[in-house]
């Protein structure tokens, strides 16, 4: 049964995700078909009330449990809460997430700060990467930084935002 | 007023922050009100921290500028015409205010984006998620692979002659035999000199010759189960040590 197959695969790949599409490489069924049995399953978790959920991701699947479980799982002995970005870091991400490509002197500038420390941070925790332009390095935010925010795409982030930034 | 100045981000997160505490709305006339109060928290920073200071500097001084502007306004009230008219280009010419105000209006902006990232980020972390089941990350070793390391592989590879090509060519054609009492009576003849070897010693003297090597390599692991010897690797693929039992 490839719902149950479905299942097993995104257990298997964990907080890495996994798309449609290569769900439906691997189970040899179509897109549209894979698409409407990650609804059923979503479905099945809802409905039989279970302690794990199906979401979406910077377009991929993963297994998570629920939000109301959090305060009881930090309680696991060998869980520990994820530590939080500095405001620094925060409002770096912040300007790049909205203006990215950015140079780090733009980025500076709006800052008026210098930001190779918090710059740096930001890669090593692979939620920004850089890549070369004609202006020099520009930076961008990564999948890692979806799968951060909990958000299926950019868009997502522009919208709610968009009334804040005018320019 | 205690402000730490650690506390914030930059120069644009102080001004705003005092602005704020004032209840002011961004405006010129707020940020001249609060340039005192800005030089006063700014001499905490470190003098050595040159990146720092320079860059709550260059707003400091856009403060100033903004100040002054403020008090010759007031002046220009009980000046004559002319004289007005000779302050007003003065005036004017300080377009370094409007920069500013810019500056920090947007920077309002960006901070309250980050907020909602914030905001999202404390959602998503009370989500729970499992490390994948295989460890395959091919990205995650290139990330250490520099030049100079490089290099040093290729060095290595070098001296063990196993890229040299001309060689590679004749070990396909030769066909002798490599007997594993031999190997196994060679190594133990070797443990003899000294009590520990390097299995790179034990080859040195046929380099590149892969036969030989994994004979010699097999002869090791026989002897390693007879406990003729003990074996030691300190990570994957660095040299083995050898040692009589």
């Amino acid at each position: 049964m490839v719902k149950a197959l479905l299942e097993g695969l995104l257990f298997a790949a964990g907080e890495a995700g996994v798309t449609k599409e290569e769900l439906s490489a691997i189970t040899k069924e179509g897109c549209s078909k894979i698409a409407s049995l990650l609804k059923d399953l979503e479905q099945d978790f809802k409905v039989s009330r279970r302690g794990i959920q199906l979401k979406l991701f910077h377009n991929k699947y993963l297994l998570t449990t629920l939000p109301e479980h959090h305060s009881y799982i930090t309680k696991l002995p060998h869980i520990r809460d994820s530590s939080l970005l500095s405001r620094a870091a925060l409002e770096t991400l912040a300007i790049i997430a909205y203006k990215q490509p950015l140079s780090k002197e733009k980025l500076e500038q709006l800052r008026g700060i210098r930001s190779s420390r918090t710059l740096k941070t930001l890669a090593e925790k692979k939620l920004i990467m850089a890549t070369d332009s004609e202006q020099g390095p520009v930076y961008h935010t990564t999948d890692t930084f979806l799968n951060y925010l909990g958000l299926s795409s950019l868009n997502d982030l522009k919208e709610t935002a968009l009334p804040l930034v005018k320019e | 007023m205690d402000v730490k100045i650690d506390s914030f981000t930059g120069p644009l997160d102080l001004l705003l922050y005092l602005v704020e505490q004032k209840k002011l709305d961004v405006c010129e006339v707020s940020l001249a009100e609060v340039a005192d109060q800005f030089l006063a928290i700014i001499k905490q920073i470190d003098p050595q921290n040159l990146g720092v200071v320079s860059s709550y500097l260059v707003v400091a001084a856009k403060l100033i500028v903004l100040k002054s502007r403020a008090i010759l306004a007031e002046l220009c009230t009980n000046l004559s015409s002319t004289e007005t008219e000779k302050y007003k280009v003065t005036i004017a010419s300080l377009h370094i205010a409007e920069e500013l105000l810019q500056q920090l209006l947007r920077f309002r902006a960006y901070k309250k984006l980050g907020d909602i990232l914030s905001t999202h980020v404390k959602k998503r972390q009370q989500l729970y998620t499992r490390k994948p089941l295989a460890l395959k990350n091919p990205d995650e070793d290139f990330n250490s692979l520099t030049v100079q390391k490089l290099k040093q592989i290729l060095a290595q590879l070098n001296q063990k002659d196993i890229v040299s090509s001309s060689n590679l060519l004749q070990k396909v054609f030769s066909n002798t035999k490599v007997s594993l009492e031999e190997k196994m009576l060679y190594i133990l003849k070797m443990l003899q000199k000294g009590s520990t070897i390097l299995f790179s010693q034990l080859i040195a003297c046929n380099p590149g010759d892969r036969k030989q090597i994994v004979g010699t390599f097999i002869a090791m692991l026989e002897l390693a189960k007879e406990k003729k010897i003990s074996i030691e690797q300190q990570h994957l693929f660095t040299d083995i040590l050898m040692q009589e039992l």
